[in-house]
């Protein structure tokens, strides 16, 4: 069935495509297989868009579809949203506001579940970049929620990082904390049409020159999915730092996801230790006091993987 | 390495001109809170669009939510659709308000089950666990 399978993908069957991300995504394995010689990505741009949720990320990147498709670029989108950590649930609903393009043989959606990983990404998205890569695609936009220090992994991932703002969602200090104007590389004021939408343009603006006035800074869009405004000046911006900011870009994908491989393992044994009785004991132990929490974590890395 | 069981992939759908969801969006969050990954694709669904996201999805089940009546009709073009798009190992549901002397022909038509108004949401959740086409965790 694996060769099967290799031979539907390659011929550029939409459900071979699909069901070589399921195994990215399920099967710890998967790098033993041919898709785990697939090489990184080369010709594909990724463009990581991010942003509190009901900023309308789903919607911009709708109309960024029909945008690439005017240019005769075929693109493929991967939709992240969080999955429960209670139950592992997840309700993935970014494709409804995505159909204007749906039987276009050269647009491709996916939705993810970020299956319990910090930063609203899941650990298939470095095998699922490959693998799009492979099948063809020019144009790979990844859609993640990005409520705070999460934002800083797309950035790593992505060649240009748009992050989407909305107004009457606070003010600009908010993003001086959280530190991800170092990150992005376009602010996007998404719903332009409504009142508030001029004043945080300008809020960013001038926000934008005070903390990094260096050639470089993030520039700041305007856009309005709804009316479909702004939409050609972002594609152009991003276009515009592809180019200048290629470089470099291999080699701090690999790292992060060397660093992600690293950090999953990493939890995946914590958390199985935390759930052994010895485990048990130690959380019991703390929460009654009479452990310091620095002196359990010693214990448990005392025991090994 | 111990691999847990990949959550269920499950796409739900409305297919039709029905005016409201909110069965469909019920369902949702049941199937969610049951730890399965819920894709929702909104109201107003050709049988074209929604083979189009359960291919695209590689989801383990179709749900299809109708209540306009057109059950007989929209449904099995769904079934042939994934059949003609090489998912026939999909599991297909129907529920909405099917009268229950249309089910027959549904079934025959290739949904695995139609639950009717007042079916208790965790048969539907339970169904779908013993139903759903095995993922292993290994590559094939």
């Amino acid at each position: 069935m694996t060769a099967d399978l290799e031979a539907r993908f390659r011929a550029g069957e939409r459900a071979a495509l699909a069901r070589v991300l399921t195994l990215v995504e399920n099967d710890p394995n998967v790098h033993e297989t041919w898709i785990g010689k697939l090489p990184p990505i080369g010709r594909a741009k990724v463009v990581g868009i991010t942003g509190p949720p009901g900023g309308g990320k789903s919607s911009l990147v709708n109309r960024m579809i029909s945008a690439y498709r005017q240019r005769d670029r075929s693109v493929a989108v991967l939709a992240f949203d969080p999955s429960s950590r209670l139950t592992g649930g997840a309700a993935l609903g970014d494709r409804v506001r995505m159909m204007e393009t749906w039987d276009d043989d050269k647009v491709y959606v996916r939705s993810l579940a970020s299956r319990g990983r910090l930063g609203g990404l899941s650990d298939a998205v470095f095998g699922a970049l490959r693998v799009l890569e492979a099948y063809g695609v020019d144009v790979i936009l990844i859609e993640t929620v990005g409520v705070g220090q999460g934002e800083i992994d797309i950035a790593d991932i992505a060649d240009v990082t748009v992050l989407i703002q909305v107004p009457g969602t606070g003010d600009t200090v908010q993003l001086i904390k959280a530190g991800v104007l170092e990150v992005a590389d376009i602010l996007v004021v998404n719903k332009a049409d409504l009142p508030g939408a001029e004043r945080l343009y300008r809020d960013l603006s001038s926000l934008v020159h005070e903390v990094d006035p260096k050639p470089g800074a993030a520039s700041v869009v305007k856009t309005s999915a709804a009316e479909n405004q702004g939409i050609d000046e972002l594609i152009c911006q991003i276009e515009g730092r592809i180019a200048s900011k290629a470089e470099g870009m291999k080699a701090r994908r690999a790292a992060a996801e060397l660093r992600h491989l690293v950090l999953s393992r990493a939890e995946r044994r914590v958390n199985r230790q935390l759930r052994s009785p010895e485990g048990v004991a130690l959380i019991d132990a703390v929460a009654r006091g009479e452990l310091h929490p620095q002196e359990a974590i010693e214990r448990l890395g005392s025991w090994g993987s | 390495m111990t691999a847990e069981r990949p959550p269920v992939r499950v796409l739900i759908a409305k297919p039709g001109l029905d005016g409201h969801d909110r069965g469909a969006r019920i369902i949702a969050r049941v199937l969610r809170d049951a730890g399965m990954e819920v894709i929702y694709t909104g109201l107003f669904q050709t049988p074209e669009m929604i083979v189009r996201a359960a291919v695209d999805e590689d989801v383990d089940v179709v749900g299809l939510s109708i209540l306009s009546g057109a059950h007989l009709t929209l449904l099995p073009q769904i079934v042939e659709g994934l059949r003609a798009a090489g998912r026939d190992d999909a599991l297909v549901i129907a529920g909405g308000t099917i009268p229950p002397a249309d089910a027959p022909k549904l079934l025959e038509a290739g949904i695995a089950a139609v639950f009717g108004p007042g079916t208790p949401l965790n048969d539907i959740v339970e169904f779908i666990r013993k139903n759903a086409p095995a993922r292993t965790a290994s590559a094939p």
